[in-house]
């Protein structure tokens, strides 16, 4: 039989949630092994005994995430805006590092069109610092 | 000097000393037609950039892994030579290797 690839997640998790912890004792183990022909059935009698066959739709329910699909984080590039803010002491001179400020305005990553024609929003130097690896130029300018 | 995977932040800190508005950004803006990211502090701090960066016409280059600043020059206030930009955009450029385009 071959089974959804969906359906291998959930029942790997059943698996682990009803494996018992505690190691059968020597005497149970005997009686389980006497009953192993008796007990060793088929789809049919868990049928018999009203057991839910609708397995595929029980586990749609779950939701359970595809690993086969997931992506393979060892293989995820660094993401500098991952790392938080680095620490300071904070300043403005050569070798500083610069602080770490809140600013409202008009973020305007690409430069094709004048800024004010952007949404009006709220930025960090760390949210725009994104995650690039290279440099950024801050200027300080002043209306008189 | 963005095509390059730089990143350009123009804050305007103050206007007359006193914090700006929404409208000095939007004036500053239509002014000089800026295609950058062009920001003010918050309400309610005051020049806080003003403050913690210092005067106008600073320009800092920072290092975008460490934040820490590898170039700063401090432009003419008088309005006399070139400005803070203009002296920092070349080392820019050489920075991110692409010198060839502005």
């Amino acid at each position: 039989m071959t089974l959804p690839r969906r359906w291998i997640p959930a029942l790997l998790l059943a698996a682990a949630c009803s494996s018992d912890p505690v190691a059968p004792s020597p005497a149970l183990d005997a009686a389980l092994s006497d009953d192993v022909s008796s007990d060793r059935g088929s789809v049919a009698d868990l049928t018999d005994l009203g057991m839910p066959m609708d397995v595929p739709v029980a586990l749609d329910a779950l939701d359970a995430p595809d690993v086969f699909d997931a992506p393979d984080v060892f293989d995820a590039p660094v993401d500098v805006a991952a790392s938080p803010y680095p620490d300071g002491p904070y300043g403005n001179r050569m070798g500083s590092v610069l602080a770490n400020l809140t600013w409202e305005g008009y973020v305007n990553p690409t430069g094709e069109v004048i800024s004010n024609t952007l949404p009006y929003t709220t930025t960090s130097l760390q949210a725009l610092r994104g995650n690039r690896r290279g440099y950024a130029m801050v200027h300080v300018s002043e209306f008189l | 000097m963005l095509d390059a995977g730089g990143v350009i932040v123009e804050v305007l800190a103050s206007n007359a000393n006193a914090p700006p508005t929404r409208n000095n950004l939007n004036a500053w803006i239509t002014t000089f037609s800026l295609p950058v990211t062009a920001l003010i502090d918050p309400s309610g701090v005051g020049t806080r950039t003003l403050s913690t960066y210092g005067i106008r016409e600073s320009t800092f280059i920072v290092e975008l892994s460490t934040m820490r600043v590898v170039f700063k020059v401090n432009g003419s206030v008088a309005g006399i030579g070139p400005s803070g930009v203009a002296q920092a955009i070349p080392r820019m450029l050489e920075l991110l290797g692409d010198a060839g385009t502005p």
